[in-house]
């Protein structure tokens, strides 16, 4: 079953008299326990993507379904609610808030999702899951960058998201780094856990089960492969 | 979030920047001080212009000025003898209503010389009632000026405790003593007891029998007076008593109107005017600085938004809705404010006990006033509401990708 259903997404930018499509007509479904890389050349609206799917933004036409519900024409009060509730992100730059401790930066969705659940024991569990209980109290500017990508995994992980979207979660990230954020990621999915992230490095893509191609904001080729052949040439056997 | 959290993050927030937090809440700090101060000062004058004029025969006394005739007698002006003693027995005889009628002839500054020292002090020629009416009393093994004093025109004066002190040194040995003024000598009678909230000029008065003062120290042929008084038994008996005294004055002014029945509801008048001036003019002050206090905060505010954009957008990339950003920072505001204020209010202790030693005490005693402390109080949390709020709404609608993206 699909999680998410887009169908002919466009974003367009208005830049003076030139417009900017940033996407243009893309139609994807992404099932429930997906696990999909977004490739694409620099500037091709992978970005743009995951923040359509991440609700942070809202497509200038087309359709976006989540969970069956159409999402497409939400109040930036209701994306909120979606955010806090429904999904976990990750960044390249991690984006902790560097006064808050580590327990706290975990904590926020939950603070903003006005849950009832015990915060600080849900926060708690999301950081072992990262492993990183032993840093509890700390601020975020005292760990190293691997750790801190870690901990910015636990924030995404604590309000139990539907789906988590991790834009070039790796790009600031030693190669040992790189294998134990990857291992995490493959350990949620295997727990059923729906994820996309964005990447150029194609190891990093190799862990993904789906490709989706971006292209000039185009989709140019996903695919679901079976494990032997996870990663094929760009799609091009579908042309 | 809830109010509770962001209140807890404001202080966190602030207390991570002392500095530009303290300089922020500059204008508050001293908006809060002045108008404590300043409704302290006012409504201390106040106290003491009340004192003063319950202390001169409050409301119920009535004052006969001098006035200029109308002008169809101005042509037999010269008829009248003016405001006399004679009008002090006449107004004593015919007003039996009255509680008390006073006269007074002013000399002004005069110097008084004991055997030793020089002192000097404004001397009054009065009646017995000028004491009853300014609540003067006597030390004991002394007196005040009688009626017979101002029949018999006897050389008698009454000193303050201060006065005689600077003149004997001790102010229980004064009683029997001479003092020579004027070249005139004067047998010490009495001494006035002496009253910590006498004022400057009362604590510098000295009596004589206001005949006395006619007789000795007037030019030959004047014998007018300077202050002619009626006290009623009570309000409701002043517009009566003021017909009377004005019937029984033209008579001796041989029908010449050069007075005026004055009471002392117009001074009241003006005097709750001047206090209406003060309040509006002194809520001005504190709008203004208030205003500019309310400034500051916003400009502080302004610029840690303008700091802190990506913060905004990583809140709202995990869930922050608008409001919560919006209550995030009217909450900080209100932090600085509720701050700012307090240490107003500390600040206006100070500032009063300052004020204190630079006012004359007769001139009100400075006091702290809770009310004002309150009022300021609350202003400042409104001015820190209302100067969190447009910084506030632009925080909480930047866009957030656009907020994830600021460097
Ligand atoms: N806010 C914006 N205003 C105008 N153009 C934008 C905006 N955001 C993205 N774009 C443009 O849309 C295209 C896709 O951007 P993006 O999704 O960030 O690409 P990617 O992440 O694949 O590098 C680019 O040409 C970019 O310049
Ligand atoms: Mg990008």
């Amino acid at each position: 079953m699909a999680l998410i259903e887009l169908q002919d997404i466009r974003k367009h930018y208005k830049m003076g008299d030139e417009t900017v499509k940033a996407l243009d007509g893309i139609t994807l479904n992404i099932e429930i326990g997906s696990y999909s890389a977004v490739l694409g050349p620099s500037g091709s609206g992978k970005s743009t993507l995951m923040h359509l799917l991440g609700f942070m933004d809202f497509p200038t036409s087309g359709k976006m379904l989540f969970d069956g519900d159409d999402v497409s024409r939400l109040s930036a009060a209701k994306r909120a609610w979606y955010r806090a509730n429904r999904l976990g992100f990750v960044f390249q730059t991690f984006n902790l808030l560097p006064r808050l401790s580590i327990l706290e930066n975990v904590r926020l969705p939950l603070d903003y999702a006005r849950s009832d659940r015990k915060k600080d024991d849900l926060a708690k569990e999301a950081l072992a899951r990262v492993d990183m209980t032993h840093r509890i109290s700390h601020r975020p500017g005292q760990l190293s960058g691997g750790e801190r990508q870690r901990v910015a995994i636990a924030r995404a992980l604590v309000n139990n998201p539907k789906l988590i979207l991790a834009d070039e979660p790796t790009g600031n990230l030693d190669t040992k780094n790189v294998e134990r954020v990857m291992e995490l990621f493959d350990a949620l999915v295997d727990e059923g856990q729906t994820l996309i992230l964005v990447t150029h490095d194609l190891e990093v893509a190799q862990h993904a089960r789906s490709i989706i191609l971006v292209r000039d904001g185009h989709l140019v080729g996903g695919e679901e492969d079976g494990p032997e052949d996870r990663f094929p040439h760009a799609g091009k056997e579908q042309q | 979030m809830m109010i509770a959290g962001a209140v807890v993050h404001g202080v966190r927030e602030i207390s991570s920047h002392k500095f530009r937090s303290l300089l922020s809440m500059i204008g508050i700090i001293l908006g809060v001080a002045a108008l404590v101060a300043m409704v302290g000062v006012v409504e201390g004058m106040m106290s003491g212009f009340r004192k003063t004029f319950e202390a001169t025969g409050g409301i119920e006394k009535m004052e006969i000025e001098h006035a200029e005739p109308p002008i169809e007698q101005q042509p037999y002006a010269h008829r009248s003898p003016r405001r006399t003693l004679k009008d002090y027995y006449a107004l004593q005889a015919a007003v039996p209503n009255a509680r008390r009628v006073s006269a007074e002839k002013s000399l002004n500054w005069t110097p008084l010389q004991s055997s030793t020292r020089r002192e000097w002090t404004r001397l009054r020629g009065t009646t017995p009632e000028t004491f009853e009416i300014e609540r003067f009393y006597m030390r004991e093994g002394g007196r005040a000026i009688s009626d017979w004093d101002v029949e018999q025109k006897t050389r008698v004066m009454i000193l303050t405790d201060r006065t005689a002190k600077r003149l004997f040194g001790n102010s229980s040995d004064a009683v029997g003593e001479t003092i020579v003024t004027r070249g005139v000598v004067f047998t010490i009678i009495g001494v006035i007891e002496p009253d910590e909230t006498d004022s400057w000029s009362r604590s510098r008065s000295t009596f004589i029998p206001i005949s006395t003062a006619i007789h000795y120290f007037a030019e030959p042929d004047d014998d007018t007076i300077h202050d002619l008084g009626v006290q009623a038994k009570r309000m409701e008996d002043i517009p009566d008593l003021s017909d009377q005294i004005e019937r029984t004055l033209l008579v001796t002014h041989r029908g010449i109107k050069d007075f005026n029945v004055e009471t002392r509801e117009k001074e009241l008048e003006d005097f709750q005017e001047l206090e209406r001036s003060f309040v509006y003019s002194l809520g001005g002050v504190a709008a203004i600085t208030l205003l500019v206090g309310g400034i500051g905060i916003a400009n502080v505010m302004l610029a840690s938004i303008s700091q802190r954009i990506r913060e905004i957008g990583i809140r709202k990339a995990v869930g922050a809705r608008g409001s919560d950003i919006f209550i995030q920072f009217v909450a900080e505001a209100l932090v600085i404010s509720v701050i700012g204020g307090l240490i107003g209010i500390i600040a206006s202790v100070g500032l009063v006990e300052l004020l204190r030693d630079f006012i004359p005490e007769d001139k009100g005693d400075v006091a702290l006033s809770a009310k004002a402390m309150g009022w300021g109080f609350m202003f400042s949390v409104v001015v820190g509401f209302l100067s969190g709020v447009f910084p506030a709404i632009k925080a909480a609608r930047l866009p957030v990708i656009d907020a994830l993206r600021y460097e």
